[in-house]
């Protein structure tokens, strides 16, 4: 059997995870894999692929420390985006209702990078590598 | 031509984030391939595990990057999908990360374990089994 591949699959915690979910259809293309809905609709946790990456989404929880980026007005993590075409990927997620924070840009460290906050406070960096350091050692 | 292979890369906020690079090599076995340092000692790091990438910050609380220390808490758990996460877990848990539930298989088709790293970010080790 084939080993598996090491990945990150982050979980971002979130208020509305239904609302959030439908986001990220729109605004990155995402296919919801699976949802584990609590008895009232809202979500529990959400798999979503994301053109072949996967993350997932939870539900807040703050006895537990699970915060949804807007309880603490910030994040402890930030999520960048690698994608072939940072300009359209970034311009979707606008237009889906994504805040754009830095206009997609090419930096001279060899970067194409964009960032946009989603409407539940998780931020994207969007980028692209232009240079690959590593093949020139 | 062939497309970018797509990819989340989350970067991770702490504080001491010089001796979080450390943990991270003997929790993880991630490599270090890039670090740049502030005059004031703050580190920003690339490394990867087993050729996932990842980032190390210290925090910047002006920007809105908290650690899970300042905030009791954190907006995403780091999901790290492995061969083995046995192995990975237990590895994670003798460089002083704390077992938050152990490795099992879950009725959601997953074999996960949470551990907590010293800086309070909350790994789900885990591979799919179904």
């Amino acid at each position: 059997m084939e080993a598996v591949k090491t990945t990150f699959a982050p979980m971002l915690i979130i208020k509305d995870g239904v609302a959030a979910v439908e986001f990220y259809k729109k605004a990155f293309g995402a296919i919801e894999v699976i949802r584990f809905s609590n008895p009232d609709g809202t979500i529990h946790v959400a798999e979503l692929s994301l053109d072949g990456a996967m993350f997932h989404i939870r539900q807040e929880t703050i006895d537990r420390g699970d915060f949804d980026p807007g309880t603490i007005n910030g994040k402890t993590i930030l999520l960048e985006l690698v994608v072939e075409d940072p300009h359209a990927v970034q311009a979707r997620a606008v237009a889906a209702g994504g805040k754009e924070m830095q206009p997609v840009t090419d930096y001279e460290h060899g970067m194409r990078q964009g960032q946009v906050k989603d409407p539940f406070g998780h931020v994207w960096l969007i980028e692209k590598k232009l240079i690959d350091h590593s093949k020139n050692k | 031509m062939n497309g970018l292979q797509t990819a989340i890369i989350p970067t991770l906020s702490v504080r001491n984030g010089a001796a979080a690079i450390e943990f991270y090599k003997n929790a993880f076995g991630a490599v270090e391939l890039m670090r740049v340092e502030d005059p004031d000692g703050a580190v920003v790091a690339e490394m990867a595990i087993d050729g996932a990438r990842f980032f190390i910050a210290d925090e910047s609380p002006e920007h809105g990057n908290f650690s899970p220390e300042t905030i009791g808490g954190s907006t995403t758990r780091m999901g790290l999908f492995v061969d083995d996460p046995d192995a990975v877990a237990k590895r994670a848990v003798e460089a002083g990360a704390i077992e938050v539930y152990p490795v099992a298989d879950q009725d959601y088709g997953y074999r996960l374990g949470r551990v907590q790293d010293p800086y309070g970010h909350h790994w789900e080790i885990a591979k799919k089994i179904e």
